[in-house]
């Protein structure tokens, strides 16, 4: 649309295009990454914990829930426990996530005042919290481990884990467009997203082993969220890498993709005029 | 001078002053989750043929600014003065016409954007320096800048949190105001700390002014439009009724 004198306007986060904005990410990593600590030391400031606040949830609420279910169950706990202390800590940064991406226009709709900021930066602070915090719940996961069933992590793969963990990464940031986007729209929603979540939470295998419901093997096989959960905790829990479950996050990276493509303009319409809508 | 003849003028002096040019731009802003709003209350109220309902917050406006001017814009609340430096400053996108902008901005809408009350004034000022894209001088010489302009004292290694409202004033105004752009947006003027810094501040925007291409000043302090700009434009209803 402008003539070549005036092709500065690319620089307009709202000029931009959706493969502009994102290569306009890249260049912004760095400033991602100090935006991520300016929110920890938030995070600290309202709570006390800063980084601790993972590390101790995951810890708290394995030992305790997850000792409780273990008895309802009647599972062994020197099973059961690592079982739900990668599931659990998979889990809550992964529903964390969601959370915040239904939440996220907000904080985007902060940086319009600095247009060169790309509309992305946002969900890539997310991001890098959630990798951070994937660590402390992990590091958690790991002490109990070690305290009831240390042969879990000697029979790990360690590298399995790390793919699994980059590819739900993957698909978290894929999907965060179209998650704010969703939600924005329908903002009624976000206030029923804490009872979709626990909904999520309990129908998925992270509660409760799959193959206690082998003649509703579906349950699993068609719940995205088994696999995105299956991509990190078979490499620690069975030693394997669930071949299938990468498909399904391939699958599920196109699509959030394809669906960021779709929606990114009107997301954009919805954050420039929060102001006043 | 009319919009016709301020246009003729233009186009006489040259493509390459030009630094701001809107051709026939219109903004609308939707009035999301409105149903039973009286479109005649308000001419720029409207309803579109989907039934949703928009503020034509600007009306085909036309305006070129070319390189050294100083524009002051006048008109009372809610006639699109700030909605027209978002425009320029990219902020807001046009329903229609075409907005053609040239060299780098520095809008001074919104000062207390982009800071963290947890961060300290140098963390905070490490943060606007990104956040700014600032490519005229190193980091260390950026917040040097500010530190001594803000003249926080130990205040600066202190939360932004800790600080009375003049002061949170004083480090927003520093951060912003150190790297000039080509082209400046200012809106309103901004009510800084106490009148020792509002002087220093008044000061620092002149000069701060003097080093921009093309100056954008909206407010309704007639006096001091007249002191900082050159050219003063009129907005009502959203439309430039004079130029």
């Amino acid at each position: 649309m402008n003539s070549p004198e005036f092709e500065k306007n690319r620089w307009r986060w709202i000029e931009r295009s959706f493969k502009d904005d994102l290569a306009a990410l890249l260049n912004q990593r760095s400033l991602a990454w100090h935006l991520y600590l300016a929110q920890v030391a938030e995070l600290r400031k309202n709570s006390g914990l800063g980084l601790i606040a993972p590390f101790a949830s995951v810890l708290v609420h394995v030992l305790v829930l997850g000792s409780v279910m273990g008895l309802v169950f009647q599972e062994p706990l020197d099973k059961f426990l690592p079982y739900f202390a990668i599931s659990f800590s998979l889990w809550q940064g992964l529903a964390i996530y969601v959370s915040q991406s239904a939440q996220a226009n907000e904080k985007i709709s902060r940086y319009i005042p600095f247009p060169n900021i790309s509309g992305y930066m946002v969900h890539l602070v997310n991001a890098y919290e959630y990798v951070v915090t994937i660590i402390m719940k992990f590091a958690a996961a790991c002490i109990i481990i070690l305290a009831v069933n240390p042969t879990v992590l000697l029979n790990a793969e360690y590298m399995g884990f790390f793919v699994g963990i980059v590819l739900i990464s993957a698909v978290l940031f894929c999907w965060s467009l179209p998650i704010s986007f969703f939600f924005d729209k329908i903002r009624l929603l976000r206030a029923f997203l804490p009872q979709f979540l626990f909904a999520v939470y309990l129908l998925t295998p992270i509660l409760w082993y799959a193959d206690r419901l082998k003649e509703h093997q579906w349950v699993a096989d068609f719940n995205p969220v088994f696999h995105l959960i299956e991509l990190a905790r078979a490499p620690i829990i069975t030693g394997t890498w669930p071949v299938a479950s990468y498909f399904v996050a391939l699958g599920l990276i196109v699509l959030g993709v394809l669906l960021s493509f779709l929606v990114y303009p009107a997301n954009r319409a919805l954050v420039v005029y929060r102001w006043v809508a | 001078m009319n919009i016709h003849s301020a246009r003729e003028q233009n186009s006489s002096s040259g493509e390459k002053d030009i630094v701001v040019r809107l051709s026939d731009v219109c903004v609308d802003i939707p009035l999301r989750g409105f149903k039973s709003v009286n479109v005649n209350a308000d001419p720029r109220i409207r309803r579109r043929k989907n039934g949703e309902l928009v503020l034509r917050a600007l009306d085909n406006i036309s305006l070129e600014v070319r390189r050294g001017e100083r524009i002051g814009i006048i008109g009372g609340n809610g006639n699109g003065k700030t909605t027209l430096l978002k425009l320029i400053g990219g902020m807001l996108p046009a329903a229609s016409g075409r907005v053609e902008v040239r060299g780098s901005i520095r809008a001074l809408l919104t000062i207390g954007a982009g800071t963290f009350p947890a961060l300290t004034g140098r963390q905070n000022a490490h943060l606007r320096y990104s956040l700014l894209g600032i490519k005229g001088m190193t980091l260390d010489e950026y917040v040097d800048n500010v530190a001594e302009f803000a003249a926080l004292g130990a205040f600066f290694d202190l939360p932004m949190g800790t600080y009375s409202p003049g002061m949170q004033s004083r480090l927003q105004f520093a951060m912003s105001t150190v790297e000039p752009a080509e082209i400046l947006l200012l809106d309103e003027w901004m009510g800084v700390a106490d009148r020792n810094f509002q002087k220093k501040a008044h000061e620092r925007l002149v000069s701060y002014i003097s080093k921009n291409e093309a100056f954008l000043f909206a407010s309704h302090n007639e006096k001091l439009l007249d002191q900082m700009t050159d050219r003063k434009i009129t907005l009502k209803l959203g439309r430039l009724v004079e130029q």
